[in-house]
Protein backbone atom coordinates (compact mmCIF):
# COMPACT_ATOMS: atom_id res chain seq x y z
CA UNK A 1 0.00 0.00 0.00
CA UNK A 2 2.88 2.29 0.88
CA UNK A 3 4.43 1.63 -2.49
CA UNK A 4 1.19 2.33 -4.22
CA UNK A 5 0.78 5.56 -2.30
CA UNK A 6 4.26 6.64 -3.21
CA UNK A 7 3.90 5.77 -6.82
CA UNK A 8 0.47 7.20 -7.44
CA UNK A 9 1.99 10.60 -7.45
CA UNK A 10 0.11 13.57 -8.70
CA UNK A 11 1.96 16.79 -8.96
CA UNK A 12 1.31 20.24 -10.21
CA UNK A 13 4.45 22.16 -10.96
CA UNK A 14 4.88 25.81 -10.38
CA UNK A 15 3.55 28.32 -12.84
CA UNK A 16 2.18 27.13 -16.13
CA UNK A 17 5.29 25.47 -17.37
CA UNK A 18 4.34 21.89 -16.84
CA UNK A 19 2.11 19.76 -14.72
CA UNK A 20 2.10 16.04 -14.33
CA UNK A 21 0.37 13.07 -12.80
CA UNK A 22 1.34 9.47 -12.65
CA UNK A 23 -0.28 6.08 -12.17
CA UNK A 24 2.36 3.44 -11.98
CA UNK A 25 2.45 0.04 -10.32
CA UNK A 26 5.89 -1.46 -10.03
CA UNK A 27 6.53 -4.25 -12.47
CA UNK A 28 3.34 -3.31 -14.28
CA UNK A 29 2.82 -0.92 -17.11
CA UNK A 30 1.76 2.48 -15.91
CA UNK A 31 1.68 6.02 -17.16
CA UNK A 32 2.83 9.52 -16.38
CA UNK A 33 0.86 12.46 -17.69
CA UNK A 34 2.66 15.68 -18.39
CA UNK A 35 0.72 18.78 -19.39
CA UNK A 36 2.60 20.74 -22.04
CA UNK A 37 1.72 24.29 -23.02
CA UNK A 38 1.71 25.32 -26.68
CA UNK A 39 4.82 26.77 -28.26
CA UNK A 40 6.80 26.90 -25.03
CA UNK A 41 9.77 24.86 -23.93
CA UNK A 42 9.05 22.53 -21.02
CA UNK A 43 11.69 20.44 -19.28
CA UNK A 44 10.41 16.92 -18.77
CA UNK A 45 11.66 13.39 -18.06
CA UNK A 46 10.02 10.03 -18.05
CA UNK A 47 10.79 7.48 -15.36
CA UNK A 48 9.21 4.74 -17.46
CA UNK A 49 10.80 2.25 -19.81
CA UNK A 50 8.63 2.00 -22.94
CA UNK A 51 10.72 -0.68 -24.60
CA UNK A 52 12.46 1.48 -27.19
CA UNK A 53 12.94 4.80 -25.40
CA UNK A 54 13.51 7.03 -28.40
CA UNK A 55 12.09 10.37 -29.44
CA UNK A 56 9.69 8.44 -31.65
CA UNK A 57 8.26 6.49 -28.74
CA UNK A 58 8.22 9.17 -26.05
CA UNK A 59 6.97 11.78 -28.53
CA UNK A 60 4.39 9.55 -30.21
CA UNK A 61 1.45 11.66 -29.04
CA UNK A 62 2.97 15.05 -29.74
CA UNK A 63 1.59 17.00 -32.70
CA UNK A 64 3.51 17.80 -35.87
CA UNK A 65 5.81 20.82 -35.69
CA UNK A 66 6.79 19.81 -32.15
CA UNK A 67 10.41 19.74 -31.08
CA UNK A 68 12.39 17.59 -28.65
CA UNK A 69 15.86 18.67 -27.55
CA UNK A 70 18.25 16.30 -25.82
CA UNK A 71 21.27 17.46 -23.86
CA UNK A 72 24.55 16.14 -25.27
CA UNK A 73 26.81 17.42 -22.53
CA UNK A 74 27.59 20.79 -24.04
CA UNK A 75 24.49 21.66 -26.05
CA UNK A 76 21.36 20.15 -27.50
CA UNK A 77 20.60 17.65 -30.21
CA UNK A 78 17.15 18.26 -31.63
CA UNK A 79 14.50 16.19 -33.32
CA UNK A 80 11.37 17.63 -34.91
CA UNK A 81 8.12 16.06 -35.98
CA UNK A 82 6.65 16.46 -39.45
CA UNK A 83 4.12 14.25 -41.19
CA UNK A 84 3.93 12.13 -38.04
CA UNK A 85 7.64 11.31 -38.22
CA UNK A 86 10.40 12.44 -35.89
CA UNK A 87 13.62 13.48 -37.62
CA UNK A 88 16.00 12.10 -36.57
CA UNK A 89 13.77 9.28 -35.28
CA UNK A 90 16.07 7.35 -33.02
CA UNK A 91 17.57 9.77 -30.54
CA UNK A 92 17.73 7.85 -27.29
CA UNK A 93 15.65 8.98 -24.32
CA UNK A 94 16.20 6.33 -21.64
CA UNK A 95 14.30 6.56 -18.35
CA UNK A 96 15.85 9.18 -16.11
CA UNK A 97 16.84 11.43 -19.01
CA UNK A 98 15.63 14.99 -18.93
CA UNK A 99 14.77 16.68 -22.21
CA UNK A 100 13.12 19.79 -23.51
CA UNK A 101 9.81 19.57 -25.35
CA UNK A 102 8.23 22.34 -27.36
CA UNK A 103 4.77 21.18 -28.34
CA UNK A 104 3.05 22.88 -31.25
CA UNK A 105 -0.25 22.77 -29.39
CA UNK A 106 -1.18 22.43 -25.75
CA UNK A 107 -1.39 18.75 -24.93
CA UNK A 108 -1.35 16.31 -22.04
CA UNK A 109 1.39 13.96 -23.10
CA UNK A 110 1.25 10.47 -21.67
CA UNK A 111 4.43 8.51 -21.12
CA UNK A 112 3.66 4.80 -20.92
CA UNK A 113 5.96 2.04 -19.70
CA UNK A 114 7.21 0.35 -16.60
CA UNK A 115 9.53 1.16 -13.76
CA UNK A 116 12.75 -0.74 -14.28
CA UNK A 117 13.41 -1.00 -10.56
CA UNK A 118 11.81 -3.93 -8.80
CA UNK A 119 9.91 -3.49 -5.57
CA UNK A 120 12.36 -3.37 -2.69
CA UNK A 121 15.31 -3.01 -5.05
CA UNK A 122 17.55 -0.06 -5.82
CA UNK A 123 18.78 1.59 -8.96
CA UNK A 124 22.05 3.47 -9.26
CA UNK A 125 22.59 6.47 -11.48
CA UNK A 126 26.19 7.53 -11.93
CA UNK A 127 26.58 11.30 -11.82
CA UNK A 128 29.95 12.62 -13.05
CA UNK A 129 31.81 15.43 -11.34
CA UNK A 130 31.67 19.01 -12.55
CA UNK A 131 29.53 18.36 -15.62
CA UNK A 132 25.97 19.33 -16.25
CA UNK A 133 23.69 16.32 -16.59
CA UNK A 134 20.07 16.69 -17.67
CA UNK A 135 18.26 14.09 -15.61
CA UNK A 136 15.01 12.97 -14.06
CA UNK A 137 14.11 10.49 -11.38
CA UNK A 138 14.09 6.87 -12.59
CA UNK A 139 11.40 6.11 -10.03
CA UNK A 140 8.27 8.30 -10.11
CA UNK A 141 8.88 10.15 -6.86
CA UNK A 142 7.93 13.68 -6.05
CA UNK A 143 9.94 15.42 -3.38
CA UNK A 144 12.21 18.27 -2.48
CA UNK A 145 15.98 18.27 -2.30
CA UNK A 146 15.90 16.92 1.24
CA UNK A 147 13.59 14.06 0.32
CA UNK A 148 15.13 10.65 1.03
CA UNK A 149 12.94 8.75 -1.44
CA UNK A 150 14.04 10.95 -4.30
CA UNK A 151 17.43 10.87 -2.56
CA UNK A 152 19.11 13.34 -4.90
CA UNK A 153 19.79 16.21 -2.50
CA UNK A 154 21.09 14.05 0.36
CA UNK A 155 23.39 12.22 -2.08
CA UNK A 156 25.09 15.18 -3.71
CA UNK A 157 28.09 16.83 -2.08
CA UNK A 158 28.43 20.43 -0.99
CA UNK A 159 29.03 22.85 -3.89
CA UNK A 160 26.69 20.83 -6.10
CA UNK A 161 23.99 22.51 -8.12
CA UNK A 162 20.46 21.58 -9.22
CA UNK A 163 18.48 23.68 -11.69
CA UNK A 164 14.83 23.49 -12.70
CA UNK A 165 13.28 25.21 -15.67
CA UNK A 166 10.69 27.91 -14.95
CA UNK A 167 9.47 28.37 -18.50
CA UNK A 168 11.89 31.13 -19.39
CA UNK A 169 15.03 30.38 -17.45
CA UNK A 170 16.30 28.39 -14.52
CA UNK A 171 15.73 28.37 -10.79
CA UNK A 172 18.84 27.04 -9.13
CA UNK A 173 19.68 25.53 -5.78
CA UNK A 174 23.19 25.17 -4.41
CA UNK A 175 24.33 23.01 -1.51
CA UNK A 176 26.51 24.56 1.19
CA UNK A 177 27.13 23.24 4.66
CA UNK A 178 24.80 20.33 3.90
CA UNK A 179 21.89 22.66 3.19
CA UNK A 180 20.18 23.30 -0.14
CA UNK A 181 19.36 26.93 -0.81
CA UNK A 182 16.58 27.19 -1.84
CA UNK A 183 15.03 23.79 -1.29
CA UNK A 184 13.54 23.11 -4.73
CA UNK A 185 10.72 20.63 -5.32
CA UNK A 186 11.14 18.06 -8.09
CA UNK A 187 8.01 16.48 -9.53
CA UNK A 188 7.16 13.29 -11.37
CA UNK A 189 7.87 13.78 -15.05
CA UNK A 190 10.12 16.76 -14.48
CA UNK A 191 13.63 17.05 -15.89
CA UNK A 192 16.35 19.02 -14.14
CA UNK A 193 20.02 19.82 -14.50
CA UNK A 194 22.48 18.40 -11.99
CA UNK A 195 26.05 19.55 -11.59
CA UNK A 196 27.66 17.41 -8.94
CA UNK A 197 30.81 18.59 -7.20
CA UNK A 198 32.08 15.01 -7.00
CA UNK A 199 31.50 11.83 -8.99
CA UNK A 200 28.51 10.34 -7.21
CA UNK A 201 26.28 7.32 -7.35
CA UNK A 202 22.70 8.52 -7.00
CA UNK A 203 20.91 5.54 -5.51
CA UNK A 204 17.13 5.31 -5.42
CA UNK A 205 15.15 2.56 -3.79
CA UNK A 206 11.63 1.45 -4.61
CA UNK A 207 10.17 0.70 -1.19
CA UNK A 208 8.67 -2.69 -0.49
CA UNK A 209 5.09 -2.86 0.68
CA UNK B 1 3.24 39.88 -56.81
CA UNK B 2 6.86 40.99 -56.60
CA UNK B 3 5.87 43.53 -53.95
CA UNK B 4 4.15 40.79 -51.93
CA UNK B 5 7.26 38.62 -52.01
CA UNK B 6 9.43 41.51 -50.85
CA UNK B 7 6.96 42.29 -48.06
CA UNK B 8 7.08 38.68 -46.89
CA UNK B 9 10.86 38.67 -46.92
CA UNK B 10 10.90 41.83 -44.82
CA UNK B 11 8.33 40.24 -42.50
CA UNK B 12 10.50 37.16 -42.12
CA UNK B 13 13.55 39.28 -41.42
CA UNK B 14 11.63 41.20 -38.77
CA UNK B 15 10.62 37.94 -37.11
CA UNK B 16 14.19 36.72 -37.09
CA UNK B 17 15.28 40.00 -35.52
CA UNK B 18 12.60 39.68 -32.87
CA UNK B 19 13.65 36.14 -32.07
CA UNK B 20 17.29 37.13 -31.80
CA UNK B 21 16.59 39.95 -29.38
CA UNK B 22 14.31 37.86 -27.19
CA UNK B 23 17.04 35.21 -26.79
CA UNK B 24 19.79 37.72 -26.01
CA UNK B 25 20.32 36.76 -22.40
CA UNK B 26 23.02 34.97 -20.49
CA UNK B 27 22.78 33.19 -17.18
CA UNK B 28 25.23 32.53 -14.41
CA UNK B 29 24.78 31.42 -10.82
CA UNK B 30 25.79 34.14 -8.38
CA UNK B 31 27.83 31.95 -6.04
CA UNK B 32 31.45 32.15 -4.96
CA UNK B 33 31.33 29.17 -2.60
CA UNK B 34 31.38 26.66 -5.44
CA UNK B 35 32.83 28.61 -8.34
CA UNK B 36 36.19 28.01 -10.01
CA UNK B 37 38.10 29.21 -7.93
CA UNK B 38 36.31 30.30 -4.82
CA UNK B 39 37.17 33.31 -2.77
CA UNK B 40 35.27 34.88 0.13
CA UNK B 41 34.54 38.52 0.80
CA UNK B 42 37.14 39.67 3.33
CA UNK B 43 37.87 42.56 5.64
CA UNK B 44 40.77 44.80 4.67
CA UNK B 45 43.44 45.77 7.21
CA UNK B 46 41.81 49.07 8.22
CA UNK B 47 38.40 47.46 8.62
CA UNK B 48 39.89 44.67 10.71
CA UNK B 49 41.35 47.22 13.12
CA UNK B 50 38.31 49.47 13.22
CA UNK B 51 35.80 46.67 13.69
CA UNK B 52 38.05 44.34 15.69
CA UNK B 53 37.41 41.44 13.32
CA UNK B 54 39.56 38.96 11.47
CA UNK B 55 40.29 39.13 7.76
CA UNK B 56 38.25 36.01 7.03
CA UNK B 57 35.40 36.59 9.45
CA UNK B 58 32.84 38.16 7.13
CA UNK B 59 29.36 36.97 8.04
CA UNK B 60 25.76 37.47 7.12
CA UNK B 61 26.01 41.14 8.14
CA UNK B 62 27.55 41.74 4.72
CA UNK B 63 25.48 42.13 1.56
CA UNK B 64 26.65 41.61 -2.00
CA UNK B 65 25.31 42.50 -5.42
CA UNK B 66 26.49 41.51 -8.88
CA UNK B 67 27.12 43.87 -11.77
CA UNK B 68 28.01 43.05 -15.37
CA UNK B 69 29.57 44.54 -18.48
CA UNK B 70 29.19 42.95 -21.93
CA UNK B 71 32.80 42.52 -22.99
CA UNK B 72 36.03 42.97 -21.11
CA UNK B 73 36.37 45.77 -18.61
CA UNK B 74 37.65 46.50 -15.14
CA UNK B 75 36.20 50.02 -15.07
CA UNK B 76 33.47 49.81 -12.46
CA UNK B 77 31.73 52.87 -13.89
CA UNK B 78 30.85 50.83 -16.99
CA UNK B 79 29.03 48.08 -15.13
CA UNK B 80 25.30 47.59 -14.70
CA UNK B 81 24.00 46.16 -11.45
CA UNK B 82 21.57 43.24 -11.35
CA UNK B 83 19.29 44.13 -8.42
CA UNK B 84 17.83 40.61 -8.20
CA UNK B 85 21.24 39.35 -7.06
CA UNK B 86 21.33 41.35 -3.83
CA UNK B 87 21.78 38.95 -0.91
CA UNK B 88 23.65 38.41 2.32
CA UNK B 89 26.77 36.27 2.23
CA UNK B 90 26.73 32.81 3.82
CA UNK B 91 28.25 31.62 7.06
CA UNK B 92 29.79 28.28 6.10
CA UNK B 93 33.54 28.09 6.54
CA UNK B 94 35.78 26.66 3.80
CA UNK B 95 39.51 26.91 3.12
CA UNK B 96 40.00 29.76 0.64
CA UNK B 97 40.12 28.16 -2.81
CA UNK B 98 40.73 24.77 -1.17
CA UNK B 99 44.21 25.55 0.08
CA UNK B 100 43.98 28.82 2.00
CA UNK B 101 42.93 29.56 5.55
CA UNK B 102 39.46 28.64 6.70
CA UNK B 103 37.09 31.48 5.95
CA UNK B 104 33.46 32.47 5.94
CA UNK B 105 32.11 35.18 3.64
CA UNK B 106 31.25 33.12 0.58
CA UNK B 107 28.25 33.86 -1.57
CA UNK B 108 26.39 30.61 -1.11
CA UNK B 109 22.99 31.22 -2.64
CA UNK B 110 21.87 30.02 -6.03
CA UNK B 111 20.42 33.14 -7.55
CA UNK B 112 20.54 32.82 -11.31
CA UNK B 113 21.79 36.18 -12.53
CA UNK B 114 20.31 37.04 -15.91
CA UNK B 115 22.58 39.14 -18.10
CA UNK B 116 20.44 41.01 -20.64
CA UNK B 117 21.77 41.44 -24.15
CA UNK B 118 24.35 38.69 -23.82
CA UNK B 119 24.75 36.42 -26.84
CA UNK B 120 28.32 35.07 -26.68
CA UNK B 121 31.88 35.98 -25.83
CA UNK B 122 33.43 37.56 -22.77
CA UNK B 123 31.40 39.19 -20.06
CA UNK B 124 32.86 41.01 -17.08
CA UNK B 125 31.45 41.00 -13.58
CA UNK B 126 31.85 43.08 -10.47
CA UNK B 127 30.86 42.30 -6.91
CA UNK B 128 29.70 45.12 -4.71
CA UNK B 129 30.08 44.20 -1.04
CA UNK B 130 29.19 46.22 2.02
CA UNK B 131 28.46 45.91 5.72
CA UNK B 132 24.69 46.08 5.70
CA UNK B 133 23.79 45.46 9.33
CA UNK B 134 25.35 45.94 12.73
CA UNK B 135 28.47 47.94 13.48
CA UNK B 136 29.51 50.12 10.54
CA UNK B 137 26.40 49.50 8.46
CA UNK B 138 25.39 53.15 8.22
CA UNK B 139 21.98 53.14 6.61
CA UNK B 140 22.47 49.58 5.36
CA UNK B 141 22.81 50.44 1.68
CA UNK B 142 25.95 50.20 -0.43
CA UNK B 143 26.13 53.96 -0.73
CA UNK B 144 25.42 54.52 2.95
CA UNK B 145 27.58 51.83 4.51
CA UNK B 146 30.74 52.79 6.37
CA UNK B 147 32.56 49.67 5.12
CA UNK B 148 32.45 48.48 1.54
CA UNK B 149 34.58 47.79 -1.52
CA UNK B 150 33.47 51.06 -3.12
CA UNK B 151 37.03 52.33 -3.50
CA UNK B 152 38.33 49.13 -5.06
CA UNK B 153 35.45 47.26 -6.61
CA UNK B 154 36.39 43.72 -7.47
CA UNK B 155 35.98 42.87 -11.16
CA UNK B 156 36.88 39.94 -13.38
CA UNK B 157 36.00 38.57 -16.81
CA UNK B 158 34.40 35.26 -17.80
CA UNK B 159 35.18 34.06 -21.32
CA UNK B 160 31.52 33.07 -21.76
CA UNK B 161 28.39 32.17 -19.84
CA UNK B 162 25.37 29.98 -20.58
CA UNK B 163 22.55 31.14 -22.81
CA UNK B 164 19.12 29.89 -23.79
CA UNK B 165 18.20 26.51 -22.37
CA UNK B 166 21.71 25.65 -21.27
CA UNK B 167 21.94 25.47 -17.52
CA UNK B 168 23.43 28.45 -15.75
CA UNK B 169 26.85 27.53 -14.39
CA UNK B 170 29.05 28.77 -11.62
CA UNK B 171 31.73 31.35 -12.38
CA UNK B 172 34.72 29.73 -14.07
CA UNK B 173 37.35 32.44 -13.84
CA UNK B 174 36.96 33.94 -10.39
CA UNK B 175 40.44 34.91 -9.27
CA UNK B 176 40.06 37.22 -6.32
CA UNK B 177 37.69 38.69 -3.87
CA UNK B 178 35.86 41.78 -2.70
CA UNK B 179 37.63 43.49 0.20
CA UNK B 180 35.78 45.63 2.71
CA UNK B 181 37.46 48.84 3.79
CA UNK B 182 36.34 52.00 5.55
CA UNK B 183 34.54 54.46 3.32
CA UNK B 184 35.69 58.01 4.00
CA UNK B 185 32.75 60.10 5.15
CA UNK B 186 31.80 63.05 2.92
CA UNK B 187 32.82 65.48 5.67
CA UNK B 188 36.25 63.87 5.85
CA UNK B 189 36.61 64.15 2.10
CA UNK B 190 35.49 67.78 2.19
CA UNK B 191 37.99 68.61 4.94
CA UNK B 192 40.72 66.83 3.02
CA UNK B 193 39.80 68.88 -0.04
CA UNK B 194 39.86 72.11 1.94
CA UNK B 195 43.20 71.15 3.40
CA UNK B 196 44.63 70.53 -0.05
CA UNK B 197 43.24 73.84 -1.28
CA UNK B 198 44.73 75.70 1.70
CA UNK B 199 48.12 74.06 1.09
CA UNK B 200 48.01 75.05 -2.56
CA UNK B 201 47.16 78.66 -1.73
CA UNK B 202 49.91 78.82 0.89
CA UNK B 203 52.35 77.40 -1.61
CA UNK B 204 51.39 80.01 -4.21
CA UNK B 205 51.64 82.84 -1.66
CA UNK B 206 55.11 81.65 -0.68
CA UNK B 207 56.14 81.43 -4.33
CA UNK B 208 54.87 84.97 -5.01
Amino acid sequence: MRTKTLLIAAAALAATVISSEAQVYSGVVGYVNVVLPAGTFALVATPLDDGTNTVTSVGANLPNKSLIEIWNGTGFTASSKAGGVWTPPDLAVPPGTGFFVNSKTAITNTFVGQVDTAVGASTTNSVPAGTFVLAGSTIPFTGDLNDTNLNLGPTLANKSLVEVWNGAGFNASSKAGGVWTPNLTLSVGEGFFIQSKTATNWVQTLPAN
Amino acid sequence: MKRKVIASVIGAAALVGLAASSYGQGQVVFNTYASTGYFPVTYGAQAQTALSVGQYAVGSNVNVELGYFLGTSSDASQFTLIPATLEAVGTDAEPVNSTGPSATGYIEGAIVANVPGYASGPVSFEILAWVASGNGAGNGSFAGSQYSDINNIFTWTESSIATGQSAAGYFQALNGNAVLNPVPEPTTLALAGLGALASLMAFRRKKA
